[in-house]
């Protein structure tokens, strides 16, 4: 019996599952999971920003850059037109200067312009006109560029608007005045007039403000007087509590920027025959390399610190420069029309090119960029307001190599090296040594000087040649250092 | 979730897979714990240092035999341990205080696991452990006489008050269900 009421109680309960508040059980029992340390974290937060800022600047495209270094403008005198050239406006139907003539009331002849119209390009408005009373005459230039600018030089030149039309002159934005005089001659009935030699472009006013001056005493003193004292007291600022200077904490942040000269290494070059690298070997030029970092370090007592942060350096190389001279502008104006005293159009002088060739220089980058993050440990020493810090230290670099864009064989458009195979993404580091002067303006602001140099450690390689290039950076620059 | 997920989980110590362990066991432990507590307070308390003793060990787990077995196990022996070091009032159960009733096992049909459970907390300290160990674990009495650090006859004869005490406390709470039935 007791066996049985055993087995019993122990069927029962063997299989039962008591209420029980699990969670709050599990709260009470759980392990402490091991703490990762906080540096961890922040060494995530560093690593995603340096991802996130090489995607940026992957994305970016970068483009070459485009220097006008000179610009002449050229214009040429008049040449005549006998009077008994006509214009076949058949042959020339697209003319501006045809279209002209046939509204012309006064049945002026005009000559149609010299330069297809297919050949105009980047015309500027042109309207030149001008009257001279006494001889019933009308210069005028006009830009066949521009049917209604056309029109307008003919309103102008109709010599029912002589005496109520004030004269006008209208060049491009960039000629604003025109030296020399109007060369005016009368044979035969016929006045002549050409334009000046000259168009002086750029002219300008310059306003010059008057100088204000707001003289402030140096120095300042506070006067306080003392109840029932017959001498007032003077309580100078030194004697007025001071506030009490902030102590800084053994962290600082450090934020420099250096220009760096670059020492650049180069072998195999021979093994690219023709390829772009090998060009780029013969012909570019090494110029400059800039790099900007913001480290936090923690300065101990004995002098040691330790930074460390986020670096970008970018070293700028240069293609030889390309330069190239076109016409970018030519306007075939301005159109001289002489009168009839009957109002008729009497001569035609037939097109005065103006044209301006510009000079540019194309400068294509070859840019290496490097997103770094720098190990450095210093020593620091210092008296009074000045320090000095000597550090060293490895900076491990991500390194993209930006062939940037040049001008494609019709100097017209680019061409974009960017995905050629020396579009290249490496690892690797470099040692950097420098010394840093550092002079205290404010408790816990301090700017510098600071010389460096880095020696990288390793080549940069493409990945299907045996060209390897690696580069040494000297150079110095500012520094900004704030403890908290 | 598997159980030996679950227990490869715990012993590379993730908390996803202890959290669920815990989830999972707590309710069958609970019922282990309750057997040889005096009350359900004292229950959770074993059952907290159990599952802190299980996590400890888990590492050294060999998957041999029942998991469930095995955790069992580890609530047994903090029960039993946690009774010695409270140095609990032993119940002196005269034993003329033990009445000799006869309970039919049907009877037991009638009663619910909840209500068991209350009645086997009722017994005696050392009635209600020896009776667990033998009639529900499964241990001899020589087994029972080493763990509790007592001689054999001791196992015995506690067993046979255990039962006799359970007995008549069924009867009693029948008597009472009876009287609430009828009116």
């Amino acid at each position: 019996m007791s066996n049985e009421l055993d087995n019993k109680i122990a069927d029962k309960l063997r299989s039962y599952r008591s209420p029980v508040d699990a969670e709050a059980l599990w709260q009470a029992v759980q392990p402490e999971q091991p703490q990762r340390p906080k540096w961890i974290w922040w060494f995530g937060w560093f690593g995603l920003l340096l991802l996130v800022g090489g995607l940026a600047w992957w994305v970016v495209p970068s483009s070459g850059e485009d220097t006008t270094l000179d610009t002449s403008t050229e214009h040429s005198t008049a040449v005549a037109i006998p009077q008994e050239q006509e214009v076949d406006p058949v042959r020339n139907p697209s003319s501006t200067s045809a279209a002209t003539s046939t509204k012309t009331p006064a049945g002026a002849t005009v000559v149609p312009s010299l330069t297809p119209e297919s050949e105009r390009r980047n015309t500027a408005p042109v309207i030149i006109a001008e009257q001279t009373t006494a001889s019933n005459t009308v210069y005028a230039a006009s830009s066949p560029a521009s049917e209604a600018l056309a029109t307008k030089t003919e309103l102008g030149t109709s010599s029912e608007l002589l005496t109520d039309a004030p004269a006008t002159a209208t060049y491009p934005e960039t000629i604003t005045a025109i030296t020399g005089a109007v060369a005016t001659s009368e044979s035969g009935g016929v006045v002549t007039s050409s334009l000046p030699t000259t168009l002086v472009s750029n002219q300008s006013k310059t306003i010059r403000n008057r100088e204000v001056t707001h003289a402030l005493p140096s120095k300042l003193s506070l006067l306080a007087y003392a109840k029932n004292t017959d001498v007032p007291a003077i309580i100078t600022p030194a004697e007025l509590p001071t506030t009490p200077r902030r102590r800084t904490s053994a962290w600082f942040a450090d934020l420099r920027a250096v220009y760096l000269l670059p020492q650049r290494t180069l072998t195999g070059v021979d093994s690219l025959n023709g390829d772009w690298i090998a060009a780029r070997a013969t012909s570019e030029q090494t110029l400059e390399a800039i790099s900007l970092t913001g480290t936090v370090g923690y300065q101990f007592r004995n002098g040691w610190s330790i930074r460390t942060g986020v670096g970008r350096t970018q070293l700028n190389t240069v293609f030889n420069d390309t330069q190239i001279s076109s016409t970018v502008d030519s306007v075939e104006a301005p159109t001289q029309l002489i009168f009839a005293p009957n109002g008729a159009v009497d001569t035609v002088y037939g097109m005065v090119p103006i044209t301006t060739t510009a000079t540019r220089v194309r400068r294509t980058y070859n840019q290496l960029t490097q997103w770094e993050i720098p190990v450095l440990v210093g020593y620091t020493q210092g008296r009074g307001k000045w320090r000095w810090e000597l550090s060293t230290g490895p900076r491990f670099q991500v390194q993209q190599e930006r062939q940037g864009t040049i001008w494609a064989v019709d100097n017209e458009s680019f061409e974009n090296w960017a995905n050629t195979n020396g579009y290249r993404t490496d690892l690797s580091v470099s040692w950097q040594i420098g010394g840093d002067i550092l002079y205290k303006l404010r408790p816990n602001l301090s700017v510098g000087l600071n010389a460096q140099a880095r020696f990288q450690l390793n080549d940069l390689t493409a990945d299907d040649a045996d060209f390897q290039e690696r580069y040494q950076l000297f150079g110095g620059g500012i520094s900004l250092r704030y403890g908290f | 979730m598997t159980e030996p997920e679950i227990i490869r989980g715990c012993q590379r110590g993730k908390a996803k897979y202890q959290r669920e362990l815990v989830l999972r066991y707590s309710p069958l432990l609970m019922t282990v714990a309750r057997r040889y507590c005096r009350d359900d307070h004292a229950a959770r308390d074993v059952l907290q240092e159990a599952f802190i003793r299980i996590f400890r060990a888990i590492p050294k787990y060999q998957q041999t035999g029942s998991f469930p077995g095995w955790l069992r196990r580890i609530v047994i022996n903090c029960a039993l341990q946690t009774k010695e070091k409270a140095a609990y009032q032993r119940e002196q159960t005269a034993i003329e205080d033990v009445a000799h009733p006869m309970v039919n096992p049907s009877v037991l049909d009638r009663l619910q696991a909840e209500e068991l459970l209350d009645l086997i907390q009722q017994l005696p300290e050392n009635f209600r452990t020896v009776f667990n160990l033998y009639a529900i674990e499964g241990y001899r009495h020589d087994e029972i006489a080493d763990m509790l650090n007592i001689a054999p006859g001791t196992s015995r004869s506690q067993l046979t008050r255990a039962r006799q005490r359970l007995q008549a406390l069924i009867l009693q709470r029948e008597k009472a269900n009876y009287v609430k039935r009828v009116g």
